[in-house]
């Protein structure tokens, strides 16, 4: 090797372990990428032998964004600093002319404070466009870190079951958002379609799903806990239920309904909109329990997130629950109501979970949540429903 | 009589609530103490900012120096900011922490001190809402463990938990005892007053996320266990070493010792969980039967033979890190004649099926060349050993397969085999298949402190050493203490600060035809 060609290739291995993207040919990027870390790790005669390499599982970055290096840079530094793995942004953009590119690129960290040592993932990028999306599969697959478990977030606006499907063999669970889905186009069967294909490996988890976690624990919380004075017994007793939410997105809200009816045995009956609030009627035994949805602003929340939950139980009891967001501060205060006067509360404390700690979250569990898979089925019959009511 | 039907609440399925203990407030003896200081108050900060302490929470710290609550305060806030390196303290967050931080001095040995802490104690239940239920942290000398709680007893604040009534729980710190006898005494002192079930006592080695592993790996791993008995184990050998000498500690050590301070406790707890048998479950009790059996099975040391067994030395001047340091006897504090022993090694075997004639070797030392903590387990041979002549140099004729799990410093576990060299050649390699927390993980490992306080705070004592545990520890070392303690026995033999101890330490293993790993 020539000493131009051996400064050039330890500049790259530099830039390789600043993080910078390096392009590479699309067949040698398991090859290029041995002989970066080779360098790096000091063989033969190199002298970065404080780098080491760690990886505990893959996680495919799947999205259409056209400038997704950029938007997911942040992300993805964030997820790796916490969960060592090899991350692989597949991007498939639209586009008339088809072609497939490739970069490799390291995260690296300091091991700890006053250590020398830098623990680095890797990412690879790869980019497709045109017709070429439908071989970007083909590329990423066989990318795949063997033995440990692959994780395929999907990060675009819907969910693209066409373009998802030949990932689905190899995944062991796949995330999605539904928190800006709609009810007009049911995604969420479509997702529990794509699971059920390669049933029982792939496990389904959904962000919103986690965002929602404070506001199903307080509720569940609410009808047991000597704090709210409510009983498991109660939860029979329920007349309606009033949802409000930052426009833009009602994801939260569908998932909200489809937990509560879901796990309370409610049968969906009919679901109506008018301007700003939707009506969903359910049958419980004799009963019909209503849930509205209400359209609302907030200068603090979030877009699509809900915003106060109040439950109505029926009549004799006189009795409300009602869970409102407080201003400025993502916390969550319950309190009961009876016509008395008297009232009781709890606060359900926490931050604003972004999109990196939500993903991490995910990328802790391999189980099966059952819950949500009966909510997901839920919110399908609740699209259903509406779908066949605009016909 | 009929019973009112117990209806579930369906939306509980699959929501794991926080680990977040019941109401309750925790009293911390010697308040003002170091441990209190550099651990403790760093720790309870900690589980604050994660959100882990019960919401109706509040600490009274008392000891016999006279400071206000706003005192106790700042200087608390002053300990977590300078030891709990990996939790800044933030403004907002301590302010009210803060809040939920009370001081009253005290003496221990004065009823009306208790009495007074008892309306005190009152007042702040009925302000935070800790519904009566306390824990008491005595971290004090233990020889006023007995004395406290007898006061607590007597001021009415040492309740036997009785269902859904207040509760009592007491958190000691080693060392629980120095002999059979004294441990005894100690025990049947704190069941006058307390149930077993009570008491929590400390050992912070079983809080780290090492030690915790070792349940994981052996049993939540199907490769391990079988290969885990006297079919596949050549030996074991469990470490301790530090490099530091006995810094402000002498009053204490010259006291203790080695095999006191160390072994006792934190090794024996060790190699408890290293051959325990599986649990039946994970509850405390199931987990602490399995290892209370352990020790049980600890064949007794024969009092004319415990120089085949153990062997004890003491630091002399040396170097550690470039520096130069005095012997122990040179210490501030320290008896110019000291036998104290600053180095033990201990032989033994456990007599049960699993573990028949395998020994178990441990060391504990201090200004040994560095600080740390392992458990090796050392595999048989080969039957065959077919590539013998194909090893390289000296180092590779140690036992071949090497399961380490290392305790502390960075937190790991890794397996030693041999491969082959790359090339025409069959020429062997031993390689380290390596395993670090925090590689792997790049979150934050909770101190042990932390770990055990929360599990005091919940009520899982699995952690924490029983009644037991700790006589039979003591009963297993006493031939040792008393040999060690004759008139005649001399006393330890020196090594140089910096060394891995007296030449009678590798003699140990030597005899047997093994030697110490070299860490």
């Amino acid at each position: 090797m020539t000493a131009s060609a051996r400064a050039g290739q330890g500049r790259s291995v530099q830039e390789f372990l600043s993080g910078k993207l390096a392009q590479v040919d699309v067949p040698a990027i398991e090859r290029e990428l041995r002989r970066l870390w080779q360098e790096a790790s000091g063989h033969p005669g190199g002298e970065q032998s404080d780098v080491a390499r760690a990886c505990t599982l893959n996680l495919i970055l799947f999205t259409d964004e056209e400038t997704a290096e950029l938007t997911t840079s942040a992300l993805l530094d964030a997820i790796m600093l916490r969960r060592p793995c090899r991350a692989l942004l597949a991007v498939a953009r639209a586009g008339q002319v088809p072609g497939v590119e490739a970069w490799v690129s390291a995260r690296c960290h300091l091991a700890g404070t006053g250590s020398s040592r830098q623990i680095c993932c890797e990412q690879i990028t790869v980019k497709s466009q045109g017709q070429a999306v439908q071989a970007l599969p083909s590329v990423v697959v066989p990318l795949l870190v063997p033995d440990l478990p692959v994780f395929l977030w999907s990060r675009t606006a819907g969910f693209d079951r066409e373009s998802l499907a030949p990932f689905l063999p190899a995944l062991d669970r796949l995330i999605v958002d539904s928190g800006p889905w709609e009810l007009d186009r049911d995604h969420f069967g479509a997702v529990l379609a794509a699971a059920g294909s390669v049933a029982p490996r792939l496990v389904v988890s959904d962000l919103n799903w986690q965002r929602l976690l404070r506001w199903r624990k307080i509720t569940a919380k609410a009808f047991d806990s000597l704090d709210i004075g409510l009983t498991p017994a109660d939860l029979q007793e329920i007349d309606n239920v009033r949802l409000e939410f930052v426009a833009q997105g009602t994801g939260q809200a569908i998932l909200m309904t489809s937990w509560l009816a879901a796990q309370l045995n409610w049968s969906p009956l009919a679901v109506n909109a008018h301007g700003d609030v939707t009506v969903l009627g359910f049958q419980q035994g004799p009963r019909l329990p209503r849930v509205e949805w209400v359209e609302t602003s907030s200068p603090y929340a979030p877009e699509g997130s809900l915003t106060a939950l109040e439950i109505t139980l029926s009549r004799h009891r006189k009795l409300n629950l009602a869970l409102r967001r407080l201003d400025k501060t993502p916390h969550i205060v319950a309190r009961t109501s009876s016509p008395r006067g008297s009232s009781r509360e709890v606060t359900g404390k926490g931050p604003e979970l972004d999109e990196a700690v939500l993903v991490g979250c995910e990328l802790d569990r391999l189980t099966r949540d059952p819950v949500l898979e009966r909510a997901l089925s839920m919110a399908t019959r609740l699209c259903q429903l509406f779908q066949g009511g605009q016909r | 009589m009929t019973q009112t039907p117990v209806i579930e609440n369906p939306l509980r399925e699959g929501l794991t609530m926080e680990r977040a203990g019941e109401p309750c407030a925790l009293v911390i003896f010697g308040a003002h103490g170091d441990l209190t200081k550099r651990k403790l108050m760093p720790a309870i900060y900690a589980l604050f900012v994660q959100g882990l302490l019960p919401h109706n929470f509040c600490i009274l710290g008392t000891s016999r120096t006279k400071l206000s609550d706003d005192q106790f305060r700042q200087m608390m806030k002053e300990s977590v900011g300078k030891f709990g390196t990996d939790m800044p303290v933030e403004e907002e967050k301590w302010e009210r922490f803060a809040a939920c931080l009370y001081y009253q001095a005290g003496d221990t040995a004065s009823a009306e001190s208790f009495t007074r802490m008892a309306g005190r104690l009152g007042e702040l239940s009925e302000r935070h809402g800790t519904r009566g239920n306390s824990i008491f942290y005595l971290s004090t000398p233990p020889s006023l463990y007995a004395p406290i709680v007898a006061q607590l007893a007597a001021a009415g604040l040492a309740k036997r938990d009785a269902d859904g009534g207040p509760w009592t729980r007491v958190v000691v710190e080693k060392p629980f005892g120095r002999d059979l006898a004294s441990a005894r005494a100690l025990n049947s002192e704190l069941h006058r007053v307390l149930e077993e079930r009570q008491i929590y006592r400390i050992d912070h080695y079983l809080g780290k996320e090492t030690v915790q592993n070792i349940m994981v790996l052996r049993f939540a791993n199907a490769i391990f266990e079988p290969l885990w008995n006297r079919h596949f184990v050549d030996h074991v050998q469990i470490t301790n070493a530090e490099t530091l000498g006995v810094e402000n500690r002498a009053a204490y050590y010259e006291e203790a010792g080695a095999l006191r301070d160390m072994i006792q406790n934190h090794m024996l707890q060790l190699v408890s969980l290293v051959a325990m048998e599986p649990p039946i479950s994970l509850e405390a009790d199931a987990i602490r039967d399995e290892r209370a059996k352990v020790l049980r099975c600890l064949r007794p040391l024969e009092a004319g033979r415990v120089s085949d067994f153990a062997v004890r030395g003491q630091y002399g001047p040396g170097w550690i890190a470039g520096a130069s340091v005095p012997g122990y006897r040179q210490e501030k504090g320290v008896a110019g004649g000291s036998h104290t022993e600053t180095f033990a090694a201990l032989k033994f075997y456990i007599d049960n099926w699993r573990w028949a004639d395998v020994p178990f070797y441990v060391r504990s030392g201090k200004r040994l060349p560095r600080s740390i903590t392992e458990i090796a387990v050392h595999f048989r041979r080969a039957p065959h050993r077919l590539f013998l002549p194909a090893l390289a140099g000296p180092s590779e004729s140690g036992t071949p397969n090497v399961l380490v799990m290392q305790i502390q410093p960075d937190e790991g576990i890794s397996l030693k085999f041999a491969t082959k060299l790359p090339g025409p050649t069959t020429q062997l390699r031993w390689l380290s298949m390596d395993f670090r927390y925090s590689t792997a993980f790049g979150v934050r490992s909770p101190s042990a402190y932390e770990r055990l306080l929360l599990d005091c705070l919940t009520g899982d004592a699995s952690l924490f050493a029983r009644s037991d545990q700790v006589e039979i520890s003591w009963e297993f070392l006493a031939p040792i203490l008393e040999s060690w303690a004759q008139p005649t026995a001399g006393g330890p033999e020196d090594y140089a600060s910096g060394t891995w101890g007296p030449g009678a330490s590798d003699d140990l293993l030597a005899a047997d035809g093994r030697a110490w790993r070299l860490i």
